[in-house]
């Protein structure tokens, strides 16, 4: 065993060594090379300073402050500065209480809170005090060392409702961020984001607080600062969406929805709507308005009590839900345009291949010959091609390219078959998050037959896919995915990423957020540009989506109406108005998706993406 | 003869070795009252110090049976000891909770189990008792690889990188010590070596890359740490010879969330001055001492590996958190053992000892152990003999 001793040894030396290095080490920090102290005088003390910095702005793509800081007060106690006599304590504490007008007991309980906390660490007792009161209360309690008035950045926004699903807002942390953000340097009273862009970038937002060590008073003033690390403040964002063309929008589509109200059969009439609008540029993503109704007050959610945000959270019309990509629905006939690429793509159908519409079309049961379903067409549209098909929304065309038709057991036309159809739904987009840095992005569902089986242990009907076909049954999208597809129609192919910053300013350096391309579309047969084309017709005269097109502007366009709810008389529901579109047809720039909770696509939903089209060429001097 | 029984009646605690633990322990007691702000400071006994010592006392308990236990016979389940060591680690990742963005612990009551701790022990005492009954070849190197390189993993993706670090250093003091040949430690270098860029580039979370980054280039910093480490330095220069003293004063290391655990060490320092930050250098140097010493007199192969890697288990954390602490050594968030440990890593160390004290009190009873098991240990010497003769 004598080679083992000797590999003994070898680790005995090894550790030998490592220990009298860090022996060294230490000797040399402490005693012979220490970074050179302060001799501090009786009660002066060192200690370390953090100083959060001012967070950082939001602008609008054209330079418009929407998010910015105005500095407001806090009023905060040190523990272990207050009296330990209990008389004077409670003298002490009586001042406060009646200057700032605060019950005694509510100070009592906050620092009660607080007890287990280091002493040093100051315990805000009041909140939102505005610079004059600041200064005032400042003054009446300066023999008070114990208390302090600092000024604490506080978030406004403009345009109170115009963007607060997008922006967010700030808060103070809860108990559940509480250990991650402290355990990453913040403080235990800081503002964080809670939601929308203020929570996705907030990390840019914060900045970097600047730190210091200092020789601090015995009481409490710094003296002299030793070691300090530079902060900066805040990343500034450049958001792509356009102020103006956001408020034609909101406008628009609030119209849109009262509007809507109208259409519904219910008895009596809904009291509220809901509604969606995204604007997005097709080459680079840019989302330029994104309105989603009924919508909040930004600034109350930042200031007010708990309460009103409560009422907002327990509110039945849910306005703290974004529409645009939050929340899912069918989405009707603008579906269509998926379907005709799919079937053009695959070869099922061409622009020529014309199908008859009677009015509805009859299959009888694969096992029942006696049984009959019928599936309607909302008109007798005669034997149209694949151009007016789509732009009259046949429901019967898109019957037979979705699932084909049999009659007495002959084949007369393939179909393209419920897996084919998730397939290219999935390719563009649907059933998957668009990535939008928003937080809270919802997938929506794309159906397919392995899982309606998991789910109702059913098996897939042709039926099924007829609905699938014409954008109903289980199928459901959010109108940024539609907006997306829009653009991918647009741009030949391209599914882009959807983005709300492009740019950030941080100390002043400028960063462009790069433009992410997800997934470029087979579009081998040019089917997407014969489905703009057809999106053209349908936008033209005697079109349904006509409604949305601006004098002198040739777009693309496709309404969808849904159904969905509860049945009504006569075999009648409800319907989502959908609209989505493309301007201009020759070089497209703008895609737009609308949806309309009660309404119908060719009036409330061509009605919101007209008031953005034309604002939009208006804005560009292309209109006047 | 005694070694046959599976509990001892008496233990040959050795006293060098215990005293040094018990030092350590003590200063973690002593510093829990210094770290934790409380209002009312003239009071020692707060509810952490409390605590501590229960931890303490619970910890105590487990040393006592750990060092009562035959390891010798108890090896026959080592294949259990490991299951239930990566049955740990199973467990943390499928009920463990999250916290600082790291899986690691199982939460029970108001106590939090970090199973990882025992898991280190399971891994050495299997791979020992392996290596003890089988020559160091190609074969059996990787077996034992596989044996400590899947929990290992396991462990890497909680993530805890620092105890992954020790249980690899460990194993390669291990590995020495079998004795692999030099061509095989060298082979093992290299391919350690040649993996490190894809370790560091797939399995190490990005905070750990951007602490590593801090390490190497402290202006860096977008945390703050390069700041933190100063801080550390700073606090430790304001301790100078003698400290503070016994006054709690206000600490330079008031900010640091961490300060109780990953910078107890600076914390030590500043309080009490090199005296004690010395003191607390030489009493793990002398656990080290100790610990080789039981391993080198120890008379079968299972008790020299098993007392080493032991040994390694508990010097090497220490060593590691103190190089941190010095800016010697990237921050990786590893306590000082017995010092600031949490209960189940203190629970570990306390183990530890208590198995090295069985190893000791072995060797001291059975000087002709090797009759026990004649088959397998006449074996394993005469494969040593040929592979020293080959070499």
């Amino acid at each position: 065993m004598f080679r083992q001793n000797y590999r003994f040894l070898i680790v005995r030396l090894f550790f030998m060594v490592l220990i009298l290095i860090i022996g060294y080490k230490v000797i040399r920090i402490q005693f012979i090379n220490p970074i050179p102290m302060p001799i501090l005088s009786s009660g002066e003390y060192l200690t370390v300073i953090q100083s959060e910095v001012s967070r950082g702005k939001i602008f609008d793509a054209t330079g418009n402050l929407i998010a910015t800081n105005e500095p407001q007060y806090k009023v905060q106690i040190t523990p272990a500065e207050l009296p330990k006599d209990d008389q004077q304590l409670e003298f002490i504490l009586d001042f406060i209480s009646s200057t700032i007008e605060i019950p005694k007991e509510k100070i009592f309980e906050l620092l009660e809170n607080n007890k287990n906390l280091d002493p040093y660490t100051p315990v805000t007792i009041f909140k939102t005090l505005s610079s004059h009161e600041a200064v005032d209360i400042k003054w009446k309690t300066s023999t008070i060392q114990a208390l302090n008035v600092i000024p604490i950045p506080q978030r406004i926004y403009s345009g109170d409702t115009l963007y607060s699903h997008i922006l967010g807002h700030t808060g103070p942390l809860d108990n559940i961020e509480m250990q991650d953000y402290l355990s990453v340097g913040y403080p235990q009273d800081s503002l964080v984001g809670k939601t929308g862009l203020e929570l996705i970038y907030e990390t840019e937002l914060r900045g970097k607080p600047s730190r210091r060590i200092s020789v601090m008073s015995a009481t409490g003033k710094e003296l002299n600062e030793l070691v300090k690390l530079d902060g900066h403040n805040g990343t500034d964002l450049i958001l792509t969406i356009d102020g103006h063309l956001q408020e034609i929008t909101q406008t628009a589509l609030i119209n849109a929805m009262e509007d809507g109200l109208e259409t519904s059969i219910q008895n009596p009439k809904p009291l509220n709507s809901a509604g969606a609008a995204v604007a997005i540029d097709v080459q680079t993503g840019n989302i330029l308005a994104q309105v989603s109704m009924p919508t909040f007050n930004t600034n109350a959610m930042v200031s007010s009590s708990n309460d009103s945000i409560d009422k907002l959270l327990s509110d039945p019309l849910q306005p703290l839900i974004d529409r645009t990509y939050m929340d899912s629905h069918p989405p009707g006939s603008i579906f269509k345009t998926l379907i005709a690429y799919a079937a053009l793509e695959e070869g099922i159908a061409t622009p020529d291949t014309k199908i008859t519409s009677t009015g509805s079309l009859t299959i009888r049961d694969q096992y029942n010959p006696e049984v009959e379903y019928v599936f309607r067409d909302w008109a007798a549209h005669g034997t149209t091609d694949l151009y007016w098909g789509l732009a009259r929304s046949s429901d019967v065309y898109f019957y037979y390219l979705s699932g084909g038709f049999e009659r007495n057991g002959i084949v007369e036309f393939e179909g393209l078959g419920s897996e084919k159809i998730a397939e290219y739904s999935r390719h563009a987009g649907f059933g998957a998050n668009t990535g939008i840095d928003l937080p809270g992005e919802t997938s929506g569902l794309v159906p397919d037959p392995t899982w309606k089986e998991q789910l109702y242990g059913e098996s897939w009907y042709l039926g099924d896919t007829y609905t699938f076909g014409i954008g109903q049954g289980y199928l459901t999208v959010t109108p940024l995915q539609m907006a997306v597809w829009t653009a991918a129609i647009a741009n030949n192919g391209k599914i882009i990423k959807p983005r709300l910053v492009q740019r950030t300013i941080s100390e002043g350096i400028s960063r462009d957020i790069p433009i992410i391309i997800e997934d470029n579309l087979v579009n081998k047969k040019d089917s997407l540009s014969i489905v703009r084309e057809a999106m053209r017709v349908a936008a033209g005269p005697g079109g349904t989506a006509r409604g949305a097109s601006p004098k002198g502007i040739e777009i693309g366009g496709k309404t969808g109406t849904a159904e969905f709810g509860a049945k009504f008389e006569g075999d009648k529901y409800d319907s989502h108005a959908w609209y989505i579109g493309f301007a201009p047809f020759d070089n497209p720039e703008i895609a737009v998706a609308i949806y309309v909770k009660y309404g119908n696509g060719s009036q409330q939903g061509a009605y919101v993406a007209h008031e953005i089209f034309h604002h939009y060429f208006q804005s560009k001097g292309l209109l006047p | 003869m005694s070694n046959q029984t599976f509990i001892f009646s008496s233990v040959k605690y050795d006293p060098i070795l215990c005293f040094s633990a018990f030092c350590l322990v003590l200063i973690g007691i002593v510093m829990k009252h210094y770290t934790n702000a409380t209002i009312d400071d003239s009071y020692f006994f707060s509810a952490e110090v409390i605590r501590q010592c229960s931890l303490v006392l619970f910890a105590s308990v487990f040393f006592l049976a750990a060092s009562r236990l035959n390891y010798q016979i108890l090896r026959y389940f080592h294949w259990l000891t490991y299951l239930f060591g990566i049955g740990c680690l199973v467990l943390v990742m499928l009920i463990g909770s999250n916290e600082f963005g790291a899986q690691r612990w199982i939460v029970v009551g108001s106590y939090s189990l970090q199973p990882s701790e025992l898991t280190k022990i399971a891994i050495f005492f299997s791979i020992s008792t392996l290596a003890a009954i089988n020559i160091p070849n190609v074969r059996n190197f990787i077996y034992c690889c596989v044996l400590v390189f899947f929990p290992a993993a396991l462990i890497l993706i909680q993530p805890d990188l620092g105890t992954v670090l020790v249980v690899i250093v460990t194993w390669l003091i291990f590995m020495f010590v079998w004795p692999i040949p030099w061509r095989g430690l060298l082979t093992t270098f290299a391919v350690i070596i040649a993996f490190l860029p894809i370790i560091f580039a797939v399995l190490i979370p990005a905070y750990q890359r951007e602490r590593l980054a801090v390490f190497l280039d402290p202006e860096r910093d977008p945390l703050g740490s390069g700041f933190t480490l100063r801080q550390v330095e700073l606090a430790m220069s304001s301790g100078g010879v003698f400290g503070h003293g016994l006054e709690k004063t206000e600490s330079l290391l008031q900010t640091l969330s961490t300060r109780e655990s990953d910078f107890i060490y600076a914390a030590i320092a500043e309080q009490f001055g090199l005296i004690a930050a010395l003191l607390v250098i030489l009493l793990i140097a002398i656990i080290f001492w100790r610990g080789i010493s039981i391993a080198q007199n120890s008379r079968d192969i299972h008790g020299k590996l098993l007392a080493t890697s032991l040994t390694g288990l508990l010097v090497v954390p220490a060593i590691m958190h103190i190089a941190v602490n010095l800016r010697l050594f990237p921050a990786t968030g590893i306590p000082l053992t017995f010092v600031s440990s949490g209960g189940t890593a203190l629970m570990a160390s306390a183990i530890c000892i208590g198995i090295l004290c069985s190893i000791a009190t072995v060797q001291e009873r059975s000087p002709l152990e090797d009759e026990r098991y004649p088959n397998t240990f006449a074996l394993a010497e005469v494969a040593h003999q040929i592979a020293k003769e080959k070499t």
